[in-house]
């Protein structure tokens, strides 16, 4: 596939039509303005992030780096770095573990309902997909949880609720649907059973599919605080939003409580802080996946074709 | 098809009836638990040798919190089984201190002879919103919790989250509350006759003030505030001299002006019958009487806030605040220590704010009581409690923990102020910071206001802020109606429509940001009209009535 | 639906099915318990809609309520009003999420320069880190009447100021071009797959026969991208009477002006619910949804898969 695309690409090159350089343009410039519209309002985090408290409710918030430079932000999200480290490496380990089996999820269960042979599929996909359509609430979902799936303070409790995705799954199965059948078929007439098709062919097609989805599942997991926030109570297994969540939360809840309670309170830099955390919780994903996308996908694949 | 479809049917059948079961394993295990109660009254108005024993245990303490150092100990407790190790386990609110764990000790080492443990849960500030209900909700071990009116206190009694207790059970099971704590706080906590929790044995002032910017004030020919209109005066000068001169604002309101709107009303000596969330109900105090229903009138339908609004909409005209200080996000207090603000409307806590602000070179703050000849109402009890939680298995045990922190004068210190010598030193009651206040600085945990006596005064309070105080103390007044509790769950439904209009509605009024104040005021009250206020007064006065009587 | 039973019809029995196809029905057991465990079962929470809700009763065993739940949340009368404004925000939602995502895929998929392609990229993706609330204070800041850029500018021509917070007219535009805003780099991943997995033969041929880059795009490219498409539009169906709470909370925040055209369902309940905290009416909201999200999908599904059994969800 690859190579039959390069080709396309020479033959391209070799007699650069108007219509390909009208395109081309319309693509750079398109492209680069929306990237850029993405860019500005992280660009005023940043530099907003580096602004004292006071220069940011006094002047709002700058366009470019003012005289006045503060860590201050940083310094009280950073006060813990032991924390931090922690945070960060519970963060990485829960999103590694849950991303893939995340992936594993939804691509396996995505193409059982793609096989167009199977005669039940459009039920299962039925029964999945209501999930998504009613729910019982926050409670009962908890008391399960805490009570028969003993989640308190469990590993578990961070990697299992996000697992399965009812939406990746029908990304998975409608980009299965597209994958040849006559594939599946051969390999069945070689005797291959159901599980091995997946493994040994359907996976190593679906690149595309899989970066996609391990991309979803990354993002989710790393920017999931809820969670922790309902089954974590030791500070060591603090997810890095959550952690970064409950400072701010906490600064700005004890704010409406003391405006109720009249008790006394500290002042903290707020607005700031949550500038800082954004970038702290950002920076490391949104530098990283890129690079390790590629491995990651590799690794899936290479996994499947052995396995 | 069908076979299909019925199997996934029997299916789903088996899995509700399984959840149906566990649910009906809980709703047992849960009558049993709320059977202890109802056995164990019976049993303790048998115990009544046990009874006199406990006044026999009694009689060495001191009269007051005040007079000497008071002792737990556990013959004052019959009802609570030694031989059996408990843990009781505490929820509360807030960040965790540094040294939570040394205090928790502490405690625990104390709590041996009566063979209990203490386990705490602090429920980040965070996560209140979720995690509290849920906590009461969820099944956990949970045997006291701290809570308070703002603490979805009424909303967790009228689900039945805290075990309901009488005047006797607290005699008989927390013998040190039933000595020390303040007979007419028990009303405040009372909801359907039942005490729900136990509110902290405090009372304070609740005034609120102004405090400027003294500097600015000078600089324009301000020298000082003593009522209304001199504040008026101050705030107008500020947006017409100040504002275009260096961007400062005459007050930076963000969200509403509710506290400058406390302000105002205490020109009027006007008491709130009901406060809660926008509805608000209020009357004219008139020498400790108990008002008659036609004198009780919804706050935003006074005269007093139609003229505040109007006044307030001269301010906003003038440019005092943003006009986009509905949606602002930086709280006015913060821009007033920023120096974005000339002013900030609040309670005692102005005083961090004015040196927040005073840290910059040349600025001078001063705090003004703008309503010196009127009364000042108390701070209720209830405004901290705690509770005894419904999921308690050993609601006698639970009982004595919480009279200990509340009331033995070593525990309650270590919860309320830390180790002595270590986070403070005390003389009298007289206490002062020490060197190791950073890790336990004083009522920094939920639960030690909850259990807050009042007896402790800090030292080294500035001469300015003490004297304000100090002012107040002569012109304290206690609501009459102040133990009067409504109870909304025959109106629940129109109360919260009503309070989501007038959450909509009353911001807009008080930062003036309307066109026309009496027609947007109008518009409220046609809007509340619609979500049932009637049906809401009508409760209300019923109740009122009905409370009156029995006064 | 009636096409689809005659096939069924003559498929093997139950028992047929489950020996030819027990691996496949193997490998659905892990997502069957999940979603039983984690979905059908906390589903029976339900009942609690038609609840009054109290400790001791928990969820199952509290008094019945019948509909009073309901009228709770249509006493003020607004329900209808933010029904309305729910799903005409999705749907507005959908029709730009469509046309940008897909319209910056294919236009990414265009770009040579690797370098230039990957950073594009994952600068998209940083709207999706910005939290609602850090966006809330960023447009706030923005647009403030007083100090903010965007008036400092719009001065600058020698306009007069304009008042954001007492606009509601302007409201719309700014919340459709936030969603769009944040949701374009996230959504154009599923697209830009579907793109890298098309058959390159078929662009090579079209080349060979003197297809222009246009002709391309707008013969090959785009009806590959359907079935992808009809998915997505499906899914977002499904949730047509959600509103994104943060979005239109943390931006607009409380403000009577503003609500009649930024208020959907999720904010209302929330505002109607932020004092009494009734786990009863918070369950009939999101029945309510349910219902009409229920709805919805059956007869968009049926139709789908009335034209074309492919494109359809189940």
């Amino acid at each position: 596939m690859r190579k039959s695309r390069n080709i396309v690409r020479t033959g391209k090159k070799v007699r650069l039509g108007a219509d390909v350089i009208s395109v081309n343009i319309l693509a750079y410039v398109v492209v680069g303005a929306f990237a850029i519209v993405c860019l500005v309002p992280f660009y005023l985090i940043i530099v907003a992030s580096f602004t004292p408290e006071t220069s940011l409710i006094k002047n709002g918030y700058p366009i470019f780096p003012t005289g006045e430079f503060s860590l201050e932000s940083y310094g009280l999200c950073l006060k813990n770095p032991v924390q931090i480290l922690w945070a960060y490496g519970t963060t990485m380990g829960v999103t590694l573990a849950g991303t893939c089996l995340a992936v594993i999820m939804s691509t396996m269960t995505g193409y059982v309902l793609s096989r167009k042979d199977f005669p039940w599929r459009n039920k299962f996909a039925f029964f999945f997909f209501f999930t998504t359509l009613f729910s019982g609430g926050l409670v009962p979902t908890y008391m399960l949880c805490i009570r028969y799936l003993h989640f308190k303070n469990n590993y578990l409790a961070l990697i299992l609720p996000m697992m399965f995705s009812v939406w990746n799954m029908i990304i998975a199965k409608s980009f299965m649907a597209g994958i040849p059948d006559s594939i599946s078929e051969s390999a069945k007439m070689d005797g291959a059973n159901d599980f091995l098709i997946y493994v040994r062919l359907i996976l190593p097609l679906s690149k595309p599919l899989i970066a996609t989805l391990g991309l979803f599942s990354a993002l989710a997991y790393w920017n999931d605080w809820y969670n922790s926030m309902l089954y974590i109570t030791d500070e060591e297994k603090f997810m890095l939003q959550y952690y970064l969540q409950r400072m701010l939360g906490s600064a700005e809840a004890m704010r409406l409580v003391a405006e109720k309670s009249g008790m006394p309170i500290t002042t903290v830099p707020l607005e700031s802080m949550k500038m800082a955390m954004t970038v702290i919780a950002t920076g490391p994903i949104v530098l990283l996946y890129p690079f390790v996308q590629r491995y990651f996908v590799k690794g899936m694949t290479i996994g499947a074709v052995k396995g | 098809m069908k076979k299909w479809l019925s199997c996934l049917l029997a299916a789903m059948l088996i899995v509700i009836s399984f959840a149906g079961c566990g649910g009906s394993a809980d709703q047992m295990s849960k009558d049993t638990d709320s059977g202890v109660p109802a056995g164990g009254n019976e049993a303790a108005s048998g115990e009544t040798t046990a009874d006199t024993e406990n006044k026999d245990v009694l009689t060495g303490l001191p009269e007051t919190l005040m007079d000497g150092e008071v002792k737990a100990a556990p013959e004052m407790y019959p009802n609570v089984d030694f031989s059996k190790a408990g843990t009781v386990h505490l929820y509360m609110i807030g960040d965790t201190p540094q040294d939570w764990d040394r205090i928790l000790a502490e405690i625990n080492a104390y709590l041996e002879p009566f063979n209990t443990t203490l386990e705490t849960v602090i429920i980040s500030w965070a996560d209140m919103g979720t995690m509290y209900s849920l906590s009461l909700a969820g099944g956990e071990e949970i045997d006291l919790v701290y809570t308070a009116p703002w603490c979805y206190m009424y909303t967790e009694a009228a689900k039945g989250s805290f075990y309901a207790m009488d005047r006797s059970f607290i005699s008989q099971n927390m013998p040190l509350t039933d000595k020390y704590q303040a007979e007419t706080s028990y009303a405040e906590a009372t909801v359907d006759g039942k005490i729900i929790a136990i509110p902290s044995n405090l009372e304070k002032a609740d005034t609120k003030i102004v405090a400027i910017r003294q500097d600015l004030a000078e600089k324009h020919g301000i020298e000082k505030l003593e009522n209304w209109d001199d504040y008026m005066n101050f705030m107008l000068t500020m947006a017409e001299k100040e504002t275009p001169e260096s961007g400062i604002l005459a007050q930076a309101s963000s969200g509403n002006n509710a506290e400058l709107w406390e302000v105002y009303r205490q020109q009027y000596d006007m008491f709130y019958l009901l406060k809660d969330n926008n509805l608000h109900y209020q009357y004219q105090y008139k020498e400790g009487e108990i008002p008659s229903v036609e004198d009780i009138e919804l706050c935003w339908n006074s005269e007093a806030f139609l003229n505040f609004a109007k006044d307030m909409k001269t301010l906003a005209d003038a440019g005092c605040w943003s006009r986009g200080a509905l949606s602002g996000t930086v709280s006015d207090d913060d821009a007033f220590g920023a120096l974005q603000g000339a002013s900030i409307a609040w309670n005692g806590t102005v005083f961090n704010y004015m040196r927040m602000a005073e840290k910059n070179e040349g600025v001078k703050c001063m705090a003004y009581d703008l309503t010196k000849d009127h009364l000042v109402s108390c701070e209720e009890f209830n405004n901290n409690d705690m509770a005894i939680a419904t999921a308690t298995k050993d609601p006698y045990r639970s009982a004595m923990v919480l009279d200990i922190l509340k009331m033995d004068t070593y525990v309650n210190r270590l919860l309320t102020l830390g180790i002595e010598n270590d986070h403070y030193t005390i003389n009298g009651y007289e206490y002062t910071r020490g060197a190791n206040a950073e890790a336990y600085a004083p009522n920094s945990v939920s639960a030690s206001w909850g259990v807050n006596n009042g007896i402790y005064e800090e030292n080294g309070v500035e001469a300015r802020e003490k004297e304000m105080v100090d002012s107040w103390e002569p012109r304290i007044t206690s609501n009459p109606t102040v133990t009067f509790v409504f109870n909304d769950k025959e109106v629940t439904d129109y109360a919260s429509a009503c309070k989501a209009v007038m959450g909509d509605y009353i911001p807009s009024l008080q930062l003036g940001l309307v066109d026309d104040v009496e027609a947007y005021l109008a518009e409220m009250n046609a809007k509340l009209e619609e979500a049932g206020i009637a049906k809401i007064e009508e409760e209300l006065f019923r109740q009122y009535t009905e409370w009156a009587a029995t006064r | 639906m009636g096409r689809n039973k005659k096939v069924k019809v003559a498929k093997p029995p139950f028992f047929k099915v489950v020996r030819r196809h027990w691996m496949l029905l193997l490998m659905l057991m892990p997502a069957i318990v999940y979603v039983i465990v984690f979905s059908y079962i906390p589903m029976t929470g339900v009942v609690l809609a038609f609840k009054k809700y109290n400790y001791n009763g928990g969820i199952y065993f509290s008094p019945w309520n019948g509909l009073n739940n309901f009228k709770a949340l249509m006493i003020s009368g607004k329900l209808g009003m933010v029904t309305r404004n729910t799903i005409l925000y999705n749907i507005v939602f959908i029709t730009m999420g469509v046309i940008l995502e897909m319209g910056m895929a294919i236009l990414i998929n265009e770009i040579r320069c690797k370098v230039f392609k990957k950073t594009a990229q994952s600068f998209m993706f940083l709207p999706y880190f910005i939290s609602w609330v850090v966006a809330g204070a960023i447009v706030y800041n923005v647009f403030n009447f007083e100090r903010g850029v965007a008036n400092h500018i719009i001065t600058g021509l020698g306009s007069e100021p304009f008042d954001l917070y007492n606009s509601p007219g302007a409201w719309p535009f700014l919340l459709v071009f936030l969603k769009a805003w944040k949701q374009t780099g996230y959504g154009s991943v599923v697209y830009l797959a579907a793109i890298t997995s098309m058959d390159q033969e078929m662009f090579e041929a079209a080349s060979l026969d003197g297809a222009s880059a246009w002709q391309k795009i707008r013969y090959l490219t785009i009806p590959s991208l359907i079935p992808t498409m009809m998915i997505l539009v499906l899914l977002a169906i499904g949730n047509i009477f959600r509103g994104d709470f943060g979005l239109f909370y943390q931006t607009v925040r409380s403000s009577a002006l503003l609500e009649p055209v930024t208020d959907v369902i999720d904010t209302y309940v929330f505002r109607l619910l932020i004092s009494s905290g009734d786990v009863g009416v918070s369950a009939a909201a999101g029945f309510y949804q349910s219902v009409l999200c229920f709805i919805t999908i059956m007869c968009a599904n049926g139709l789908v898969k009335k034209y074309n059994p492919d494109y359809a969800l189940y």
